[in-house]
């Protein structure tokens, strides 16, 4: 009874009291209470499952049987002699369509996954099974378009394609237009069906490139990958049809790796459009693509590409051996599937050359080399490389050879510097200050009076900072990135100095060091240079001179002992093989006559001695005394 | 068996041989022998060398007779127990080398660069960085020596260059020595030192030819030793032989010398690098040749697991010597006899077996391509 | 097994970092010893001088402009039985722990190089810190005296100054700069005396003290360092040679008679010479010498008598003739040179003269009578330091004008 006691007292009960609201509890995503591993294509259907999956076929099937009794019907009422061919003609394809459904067959279908089985010549058995690989109807991206082929008997047809992946153009013009409209004049009535597909192939769908499929497999790929796929009712194979067409970004300028001359083209991540880019550059008919799909769930097109009379076939078979080889779920990086074939990925030094420009994966190929490109990823890989090629830059062959040698000799004492200066300092500063001139060990000395750390910590705080100015710049978006990137470093060195806290002369080594790597011209080896200073930056504060020259040795004996697809590491010193000019010093364009002696290549003669044969002819205009 | 000793050329033959010979010049084995042939120690040097080179003719016609390693070798020569005898010779050698250099390295380390470490300290890390080289094996190893000597030689030269203004050329006078004959005594017992000079001969199947092993040691010997009577001439040059035969680190003090201007002075540290790389190759490849060795005569499978194992060894065997005259004059007494012995003697013996085989028509001459 | 590794790795970082950083030394636990002064005491104790630079003065962010010698250094004087006891003892006063690597100069006091620095240096290079490349030095007077008087005008650090003029020494060939290594080579081989750079301390009161009177056709005095009639500038001065018998001081060497040991010893670059004109001897001719080649020595035994044979070809340019007289011509020129020879002649023959009275073969002549002997034996019992005073020297100089400076002849002074 509600007095006006307990109302008052339940108005007062909700101002006073603190009653939490209802809300239902946070969302925790818990463990699977079985941790089964599920093996690839392993896992079966529970029993009951395949038993819904035999009486679901078999309602299609009688459906598909009620359909042809109600047209079959409508035909005889309508009292025409002239539907009999046409009403025999659907008998047999129903009868035909009934094979399928015979117990063993459906046994085994209902059995088996979904993406193993074949294609059937049931239009809605196909419409059903597409459903289900599709988890259609809340997948949006797929459409699937029904069509009826005016034939005579008229055939119905499903296209089947992915939203995006198409281009809508060529969709309509070489494959809806030609069958919707045309198919009619070309086909002759009374063809038997099985030739269908192929009369249809050869005389109404006027797009370049056209395969059959039989098995689900290939259907998926096929669509995954932008084709459009028709089904044909009474048919058991799809028509693929190419109609890749999504948008990607074009041809761009190269980011990384910018010279002043030489072509300014870089790869895009289409995988037709970098083939194109590589034998736009090498018109040659030797140069061979290989295509080979990668990953079980992302099924990634891989292509290596060489030129098959010069490179070493052995070499050839191994990479395509490892390629096959590699069996994982997602690749979406040619980074990742470079660490799943190379044959040291512990170690930091790269064993791959990583390239964005068409025009240099073009020298290297002609060096007998061998390149694979991954689909979606704007890079190319080299393989196999020896140590030095990491130093050579794209337009190395543009300037003369005096020039270009100065600037290689430059990089290899760039990746010194930056290896071995802050260490150096350590070492001399720890250990040995007799080796610096009295004035500057003193100036040094003065300079670090009034600083409170140790030169380790010093040393490792401003190595830190750097790393972190670097790293940030990457992320800071496009216009505040440059000047933050200055502005940080002027100012924190500036400021960390006049408050003592380090020595100037640590911030000049600090910012040689760090300028220095980026002057090595290939980011993965700059980056293992990087890193390994820090374990000279140890051993040098910790043994001194005797730890840089043991982290030294170690470092060459490393490199040394390191293969790169078959070829040695450090190629040709070590093994000393005939070096052609090319290797730090590098020789006129006139003198280099020989591939590299490590590739092995077929043909081992670039040019011949001489190559300029303009030189021994005679002028044409001038004097012809010599 | 699965360690392999991979194909080497002909230069990385050289590097090996060199570096075999090189680690003592850093070493008091200069002042060592100025002290014993005075004026005429730089070439009694070359003298040292020469028993080197007719061994190593005498082990080419050997290794024609039967290709293979040592071990290989003196089983089909010797029978098993002259191939269990040679093998650990060598083995001793090889250890008894590995050690010796290891000490010396070490306390060089303790005077001049580190003296404030502990002892076996400095002994462990020269082990342990060894025993990492030895673990990455031989090919690795020759080859990174090939790729790190010209850089050594260069900067012995560089200093010896440097001292240029010391130079007195009278110190080298008289030109004798104390004498022909005894100079030519003290330099065939001393020829020991260079016994590293075989050392292709322990892996012989991993080159490419009879040619290559031949002509690799041969500069290989002959390097060395030029290097090494270059390097003592400029010593007794700069100091004079009576100063001379004083010096524990021949090395280091000429190197401490130079004093080109006010910038250019005091350069010994920055050479520390150089004669430590050199110091700790040579220990590694003795250390890979003695657990190689051993590896054969036991027909163990695998050579790697060995290696952390025989460095500790090496490191206690080097450890043991009280103080370091003791050990200068150990290493002196083992290298001018116990090492010329083995030398002249396995040489000798071996090649007498082959000889004798070749005459019974046993083992028939197996023609090759560089006869 | 990666945990085998992990552990391993840890276990090795950890040793290296527990070892106790092995013997770093930051640079401000470092005190720089720039220059060591030893002198005698009675009781056979040395009086060490210590001369510690101070960075602080001369880092960048600090000191800057007005840095000036006397607060760059700070000089300690301790007593002590030896120079290891001395080193120990500094450490009780400067907070940081000496380092001797860096010092510039060894002064040696005159009473304790006459008492004997066998002592001393023998054992010297024994020692790490030790290197032969040090300059040594013997000074008139104290080393304490010295290295406290030593302040340079223009130089900020002291030590700088020394290097600078023994590396200029051979600008003039007035002094013979010394390292310790050839100090103890001398030493230590068979023939030869030992000898170190001379200096002392110039009383500023420009008084002139001459060792000896020029010998005509010389115009200059002779004189040691400390003597020079000089005002003004630093009061160090470094002149002269100290020649040594054995390890004990024997004697001192006048700068002129230090430029014959250097023309001798192949050591001398140039050097002004003031002559007295051969046709009007109130006037001077300056000329400026070179040594044309090295000098021919030959030695040999006459008579059980050692025999020396000199021959020096000096070349010269004529820097100024106050007479005009036309010495560009060849007559004229030939009497030039024929002055110059002898005056050259002259220095020389008393400056062997007076080592030969001393006992101590300076030049070294010893070395060249080495071809001589078959075995090294013979060489090592060799006295030659015995033999050096009663040697027969003959010598033969030859002077030849090359260059006459920016003027081709010389025209008389009218009105």
């Amino acid at each position: 009874m509600e007095t006006i006691f307990s109302k008052s007292f339940n108005n007062l009960k909700k101002m006073l009291v603190y009653t939490p609201s209802s809300t239902p509890p946070p969302f925790v995503l818990d463990d699977k209470s079985d941790k089964t591993h599920d093996q690839f294509g392993l896992h079966s259907k529970p029993a009951l499952e395949k038993t819904s999956e035999q009486l679901q076929m078999l309602l299609r099937q009688a459906k598909q049987v009620k359909e042809v009794l109600e047209t079959v019907s409508m035909k005889l009422k309508s009292d025409q002699v002239t539907n009999i061919p046409q009403i025999k003609a659907l008998l047999k394809k129903l009868s035909e369509s009934s094979a399928e459904v015979s117990p063993v067959r459906l046994a085994y279908d209902a059995a088996s996954l979904t993406e193993d089985r074949k294609v059937s010549a049931v239009l809605s058995e196909n419409f059903a099974i597409l459903e289900k690989l599709y988890k259609l109807p809340h997948n949006k991206d797929i459409v699937i378009r029904n069509l009826m082929l005016p034939l005579s008997p008229p055939v119905k047809a499903h296209i089947v394609f992915l939203d995006g992946m198409v281009d809508s153009k060529i969709l309509n013009l070489a494959i809806l237009q030609p069958l919707m409209f045309f198919s009619a004049d070309h086909m002759q009535a009374n063809s038997s069906k099985n030739n269908l597909t192929d009369q249809l192939i050869e005389a109404c769908l006027p797009a370049n490139q056209v395969n059959k499929a039989v098995d689900y497999k290939s259907v998926q790929h096929g669509i995954n990958s932008g084709d459009t796929a028709l089904f044909i009712d009474g048919i058991p194979e799809a028509v693929l049809i190419n109609t890749k067409g999504m948008v990607r970004r074009g041809v761009d300028k190269p980011m990384t790796e910018q010279t002043v001359r030489g072509s300014q083209a870089a790869f895009s991540e289409g995988l037709r459009i970098n083939t194109a880019l590589i034998r736009a550059t090498l018109k040659s008919s030797d140069l061979v693509t290989e295509i080979l799909s990668i990953g079980k769930r992302t099924n990634t097109s891989c292509a290596i590409m060489y030129i098959d009379s010069l490179a070493n076939p052995i070499l050839v078979a191994e990479i395509r051996r490892r390629l096959k080889g590699v069996t994982t779920d997602f690749m979406g990086d040619i980074g990742s599937l470079q660490q799943f074939i190379e044959d040291h990925p512990g170690n930091l030094f790269p064993q791959a050359l990583s390239t964005e420009r068409p025009d240099r994966v073009c020298v290297h190929l002609a060096e007998g080399r061998i390149a694979f490109i991954l689909d979606g990823i704007p890079f190319a890989h080299i393989v196999p490389v020896s140590f030095f090629t990491f130093f050579h830059s794209a337009e190395d062959f543009s300037f003369k050879a005096i020039a270009s040698t100065g600037l290689r000799i430059l990089r290899i004492v760039a990746a010194f510097i930056t290896l071995l200066l802050p260490s150096l300092y350590l070492a001399i500063n720890y250990f040995h200050q007799e080796a610096l001139p009295t004035e500057i060990t003193l100036a040094v000395a003065g300079a670090r009076e009034r600083v409170p750390f140790p030169a380790f910590i010093e040393i490792i705080l401003m190595e830190f900072s750097f790393e972190l100015i670097r790293e940030g710049g990457l992320r800071i978006p496009g216009i505040l990135g440059s000047t933050i990137g200055i502005v940080g470093a002027l100012i924190l060195g500036q400021a960390a100095v006049t408050a003592n806290i380090v020595s100037p002369i640590v911030v000049i080594i600090i910012a040689l060091a760090g300028l220095a790597s980026f002057a090595i011209p290939d980011f993965q080896m700059a980056l293992a240079f990087r890193t390994i200073r820090f374990l000279f930056l140890l051993l040098a504060a910790g043994l001194g001179l005797v730890g840089v020259a043991f982290g030294l040795l170690l470092l060459v004996l490393l490199l040394c002992s390191m293969k790169s697809f078959g070829v040695p590491y450090m190629i040709p010193i070590a093994p000393r093989v005939e070096g052609n000019l090319d290797v730090v010093v590098r020789g006129p364009v006139f003198h280099q006559e020989e591939r590299p002696d490590g590739l092995n290549t077929q043909d081992d003669m670039r040019q011949p001695a001489i190559s300029r044969e303009w030189k021994m002819e005679n002028p044409s205009g001038g004097s012809k005394k010599p | 068996m699965s360690y392999q000793t991979g194909r080497m050329g002909i230069a990385e033959g050289i590097a090996l041989v060199f570096i075999m010979l090189f680690p003592r010049i850093f070493l008091t084995a200069p002042a060592n022998a100025v002290a014993a042939s005075t004026t005429a120690a730089w070439w009694v040097v070359i003298v040292s060398g020469l028993p080197i080179f007719l061994a190593i003719f005498a082990w080419a016609y050997i290794l024609r007779q039967t290709p293979g390693d040592l071990f290989s070798v003196s089983e089909k020569l010797l029978g098993r127990a002259g191939a269990w005898l040679v093998t650990i010779t060598g083995i001793s050698v090889a250890f008894i080398d590995a050690a010796l250099i290891l000490r010396q390295f070490a306390e060089n380390t303790l005077l001049t660069a580190l003296p404030q470490l502990e002892f076996s300290f400095v002994v462990g890390w020269y082990a342990f960085i060894a025993a990492l080289g030895a673990i990455l094996g031989l090919e690795a190893l020759a080859r990174g020596t090939y790729l790190l000597l010209p850089m050594s030689i260069m900067g012995l030269i560089l200093v010896l260059l440097l001292l240029a203004p010391y130079y007195d050329i009278y110190n080298l006078t008289p030109w004798r020595g104390y004498g022909y004959v005894p100079s030519l005594q003290s330099g065939i017992h001393r020829s020991g030192i260079n016994i590293g000079g075989l050392i292709l001969v322990i892996f012989s199947p991993a080159m490419q030819n009879i040619k290559t092993f031949k002509w690799a040691s041969i500069f290989g010997v002959m390097l060395g030793t030029f290097i090494k009577a270059v390097s003592i001439l400029v010593f007794i040059m700069v100091f004079g032989v009576a100063t001379a035969s004083e010096k524990t680190l021949p090395f280091f003090e000429m190197a401490r010398l130079v004093y080109i201007n006010r910038y250019f002075q005091r350069i010994e540290a920055l050479f520390i690098i150089l004669w430590v790389i050199v110091g700790v190759l040579g220990i590694a490849l003795s250390l890979y040749v003695g657990t190689y060795l051993l590896t054969r005569l036991l027909k163990l499978p695998a050579l790697q697991p060995l290696i952390p194992l025989s460095a500790y060894i090496v490191a206690q065997l080097a450890m043991l010597p009280p103080d370091i005259a003791t050990v200068i004059r150990l290493d002196n007494f083992i290298v001018s006899n116990f090492f010329t012995l083995v030398l002249f003697i396995i040489t000798l013996l071996l090649l007498a077996a082959a000889i004798v085989k070749a005459k019974k028509g046993r083992l028939p001459h197996v023609p090759s391509f560089d006869d | 097994m990666s945990l085998r590794l992990t552990i391993s790795c840890l276990g090795l970082i950890l040793c290296l970092l527990l070892s106790g950083c092995s013997g770093a030394r930051e640079t401000d636990e470092v005190a720089y010893v720039i220059a060591v002064g030893v002198d005698a005491l009675p009781n056979k104790h040395l009086n060490i001088t210590y001369m510690i630079a101070i960075p602080r003065v001369l880092g960048t962010s600090g000191g800057g402009g007005d840095a000036d010698s006397s607060k760059s250094v700070t000089t300690i004087t301790i007593k002590a039985p030896s120079l290891a006891e001395g080193r120990a003892l500094l450490s009780s006063s400067i907070a940081r722990s000496p380092d001797l690597s860096h010092v510039k100069v060894w002064v040696v006091g005159e009473d304790l190089a006459r008492r004997g620095l066998g002592d001393l240096v023998a054992p010297f290079l024994r020692f790490r810190e030790f290197r032969g490349s040090m300059y040594m030095m013997v000074v008139r007077g104290t080393a304490q005296e010295f290295i406290k008087e030593n302040r340079p005008s223009i130089e900020v650090l002291p030590s700088r100054w020394v290097e600078g003029i023994l590396l200029s020494g051979n600008e003039t060939g007035y002094l013979l700069p010394t390292h310790i290594h050839e100090f103890y080579n001398r030493l230590k081989s068979t023939s030869g005396a030992p000898y170190a750079v001379l200096a002392g301390i110039n009383p500023l009161s420009g008084q002139d003290k001459p060792s000896a009177k020029p010998t005509s056709p010389e115009r200059a005095s002779e004189y040691l360092p400390g003597n020079i009639p000089r005002q003004g500038g630093n009061p160090a001065s470094v002149l002269g040679t100290a020649v040594f018998k054995r390890d004990k001081l024997a004697g001192m060497l006048t700068n002129e008679e230090t430029r014959m040991v250097a023309i001798l010893m192949d050591k001398f670059p140039k050097g002004f010479l003031t002559i007295v004109d051969p046709k009007m001897s109130e006037r001077n001719v300056h000329v400026l010498l070179r040594l044309g080649k090295s000098p021919k020595i030959n030695v040999g035994f006459e008579n059980k008598r050692p025999v020396i044979d000199i021959d020096v070809l000096l070349e010269g340019e004529i820097t100024s003739i106050p007479s005009g007289i036309n010495y560009e011509a060849l007559d004229s020129r030939k009497g030039l040179e024929t002055q110059v020879s002898k005056a050259i002649k002259l220095q020389m023959a008393a400056m062997l003269t007076h080592t030969q009275e001393l006992g101590t073969d300076v030049v070294n002549f010893g070395r060249y009578f080495r071809p001589e002997f078959n075995t090294y034996d013979e060489v090592a019992s060799f006295n030659w330091n015995d033999l050096y005073p009663e040697a027969e020297i003959r010598i033969q100089v030859n002077t030849k004008i090359r260059r006459t400076g920016l003027m081709i002849k010389s025209m008389p002074i009218r009105g």
